[in-house]
């Protein structure tokens, strides 16, 4: 591919180079972007037969490229994958454990340090949902713990032989718009096992756009960057490149913010709390969202600050993004070597299978991806085949293009106005003809017959000029908007840079994580202490443990509103929702007495306002 | 410099809720008073003695217990009632954890077959009348409210 247009002299591969982003990542982190050849080679090729059998295909040090594009015929529900870390010996992982004195810690003895306790920016509600993901892990299959420090121990290895900062860029053309997308692949996601995260996976797939278009005069104007999350897709993932306060650039290098381990990229440095959706929890949430408006607004008995705007049926992770470790890009520490996808390269089209472990986890998160075309069941990703969709950019023309578009729409309208016109003068002259006959016969009982016929005629002419009437007014607004936006698009005028954001991912404020030991102490122990104290009562007071859960769960939500500064809030909720169950109980009990009440009430206010109406008009008559 | 804090008038349904208050201690003191009849303390020459008697006894260590624990609630509730009449912050969530803790109790008496609507009633309707928006306003416990 060549550039097309006013800028033929710039190739794709000089594009890519062009607006190549810098990349900062946190301190203690070990696995950065690299080629995927010396990995391959480190890795042996495996299938996971639908039976549960694991057959090897090609054994370490045989498997190029070329065999991941190689045609194969797998039985339904079969999974290709690789493996760059074999399966750890038991000898192995005890050596590696008592040498290190255990397998965690391998990022803090890298430098880095654990920011304040994730649990002590959640609810309590948010804590259980993570203990209950926790216990899952045992029941899902997952990464084992020494394969990360394995990992790390061959990608150094790997490394050795010469560090290589690696990425692998396209460039695409869709709607006036050109694509520059970088891929990054990094060799294991040690988010879990190092820091803290979510999850653990062998080989990591990560990606950033950005987006340009020809202006008027052919120039290439870089105009949107969009930078990969975890799974979040849309407006929300795109900052657009005159977004000072959002979009770092060195030159016109767009500059990104590495989580720690999980790679994902963030615009700004710090810390971000970010929720992991669970599936099957997905059905609750909209069920507790209903609950908490219909209280908070239905009834305005006002809302939880610690609880507003959280999904709290989502597991809360710190994601750790400070930029405060190695940076590559142009100027850096280290610098990139671009590998252009161009033309697609067969590993890349025809390898559906996963570039690490498949841990037979349901979840996903500890399987390894597939590559940048794939999903992991195989199926096309939507950031390679519909990147605009991807970024929310569909929907978006390119500002030259927009011009073009509102003046083409404004004409269209202007047209279709005057043909309104036309219409409405027409049909108003036949209505008044039509008027002027219905009322001759106005007292003419012979034409009655012919009246209604033409009564009905009138309705329907009449209804179809309120129709046209109706279009042009719409049209006439629109005109207006249309104007006002081709105004200030002529004169340069944009939208403010956020206006496409619904929900911006922000670093946590010092204020949001600074919390008092005794808070995070708190924090860490207090669903493992209710679960234990839950245990001592079923085995102490088993008739009464209905009611001991209840006293032990209003108890420590008690202790923790007290760390939290919110003691008042919460006897108040706590005080509310007695109320309700009693007023319920007092409904249930009395339920008939409260029936003939009413209806007693209503009989006597009846009657004391109708005799009260009675005697005021009685009074004014005799005045 | 001028003090620019408009003084806030009592909302009647604290007054109410006040009522309510001393109707509870009145009630509270006299189940304390009939308490100290049955165990023999009233109408006697030395009191201090016939408690002391009580302590050496494990039922009468109990019946100890409860003469501390009626005595604490009913100068709880005093407390209250005078913070409440005086539009105290701290009054109405303490006067909202009784009327809580008593809501507890009642519900557990009503799941044991001893429910006692009356006072189930009154802790309702008093809840309901301290969470209306201008009495938690006027005791500063909504944002804007005064303080």
């Amino acid at each position: 591919m060549s550039e097309q247009g006013s800028t033929p002299a710039i190739s794709d591969y000089e594009l890519l180079r062009r607006y190549e982003p810098i990349l900062h990542f946190t301190k203690g982190e070990i696995f950065f972007p690299t080629d995927i050849d010396r990995y391959v080679q480190h890795c042996s090729l495996w299938i996971s037969h639908a039976d549960g059998t694991e057959e090897q295909l090609l054994a370490e040090g045989q498997v190029s490229l070329e065999d991941l594009a190689e045609a194969r015929d797998l039985e339904t529900d079969a999974v290709l994958y690789l493996r760059f870390v074999d399966p750890p010996s038991l000898s192995k992982v005890a050596r590696r454990a008592l040498r290190e004195g255990g397998l965690s810690g391998r990022a803090r003895r890298r430098g880095w340090t654990p920011g304040q306790a994730r649990l002590a920016r959640v609810g309590y509600l948010s804590r259980v949902v993570d203990a209950l993901f926790t216990l899952t892990l045992f029941a899902r299959g997952k990464v084992p713990g020494a394969v990360a420090a394995i990992a790390e121990e061959e990608s150094r290895a790997i490394d050795a032989q010469g560090e290589k900062y690696v990425y692998y860029g396209r460039v695409f053309r869709d709607s006036g718009w050109i694509g520059l997308q970088y891929w990054y692949f990094y060799r294991y996601d040690d988010w879990r096992t190092a820091f803290e995260g979510v999850n653990d996976h062998e080989a990591d797939w990560e990606t950033i756009f950005v987006f340009l278009y020809a202006d008027t005069d052919g120039t290439l104007k870089p105009r949107w960057a969009v930078f990969s999350c975890h799974d979040f897709t849309g407006d929300d993932l795109r900052r657009r490149w005159d977004d000072c306060a959002q979009l770092e650039l060195v030159g016109d290098h767009p500059v990104a913010y590495i989580g720690a381990g999980s790679h994902a990229a963030y615009y700004r440095p710090g810390e971000y709390l970010i929720e992991s959706e669970i599936p099957p929890l997905r059905r609750v949430a909209p069920v507790w969202n209903w609950l908490q408006n219909f209280w908070e607004k239905t009834i305005q008995r006002g809302a939880s600050a610690t609880t507003a705007g959280q999904n709290l049926f989502a597991i809360p992770f710190v994601e750790y993004a400070r930029g405060n470790g190695l940076s590559v890009g142009p100027g850096q520490e280290e610098e990139w070597e671009a590998v252009l996808l161009d033309p697609p390269p067969p590993w890349l089209t025809d390898f559906r299978g996963l570039w690490g472990l498949y841990a037979r986890d349901p979840i996903g998160g500890e399987n390894a991806p597939a590559g940048p075309m794939y999903n992991r069941d195989g199926t096309p990703r939507g950031s390679w085949y519909d990147p605009l969709g991807y970024a929310g950019l569909d929907k978006v023309p390119t500002p030259p293009d927009e011009i073009e578009r509102l003046e083409r729409e404004q004409a269209e309208i202007a047209q279709r106005q005057q043909e309104l016109e036309t219409q409405i003068a027409a049909r108003m002259d036949e209505l008044h003809d039509l008027g002027a006959i219905h009322s001759a016969m106005e007292g003419s009982p012979n034409l009655r017959r012919d009246s209604q016929q033409l009564d009905e005629r009138i309705g329907t002419l009449s209804v179809a000029v309120g129709d046209l009437r109706r279009e042009r007014s719409q049209n006439e607004a629109l005109l207006s908007a249309i104007a006002h936006r081709l105004e200030k698009r002529r004169s340069g005028q944009y939208d403010p840079p956020h206006a496409h954001i619904k929900v911006m991912q922000e670093p946590a404020a010092p204020e949001q994580i600074r919390f008092a030991r005794l808070t995070e102490l708190w924090s860490a122990v207090s669903i493992g202490l209710l679960l234990v104290v839950f245990v001592l009562l079923a085995i102490l007071v088993p008739h009464r443990l209905l009611i001991g859960l209840a006293a032990l769960v209003a108890a420590f939500v008690l202790i923790e509103s007290i760390f939290r500064g919110r003691f008042s809030d919460t006897v108040r909720a706590i005080t509310l929702i007695l109320a309700i169950i009693a007023l319920l109980v007092l409904v249930y009990t009395f339920f008939w007495q409260i029936i003939i009440g009413a209806l007693l009430v209503g009989g006597v206010y009846l009657i004391w306002d109708n005799i009260r109406e009675a005697l005021a008009g009685s009074r004014s008559r005799g005045a | 410099m001028e003090n620019l804090k408009a003084p806030v008038r009592r909302p009647p349904a604290v007054s109410i809720v006040v009522l309510m208050f001393i109707l509870n201690i009145i009630f509270a003191i006299f189940t304390g008073v009939l308490m100290l009849y049955e165990l023999g303390v009233l109408g006697v020459p030395d009191p201090l003695g016939v408690l002391q008697a009580l302590g050496g006894t494990y039922q009468g260590l109990i019946q100890l217990a409860r003469i501390v624990i009626e005595t604490a609630l009913i100068v709880i509730l005093i407390v209250a009632t005078i913070g409440l009449y005086q539009l105290r912050r701290w009054a109405w969530t303490l006067g909202m954890l009784i009327l809580g803790i008593g809501l507890a109790f009642n519900l557990l008496n009503f799941l044991r077959g001893d429910p006692d609507y009356v006072l189930m009633l009154g802790r309702v309707v008093a809840v309901i009348l301290l969470d209306q928006e201008p009495v938690r306003f006027a005791f500063g416990t909504r944002p804007g409210a005064y303080e």
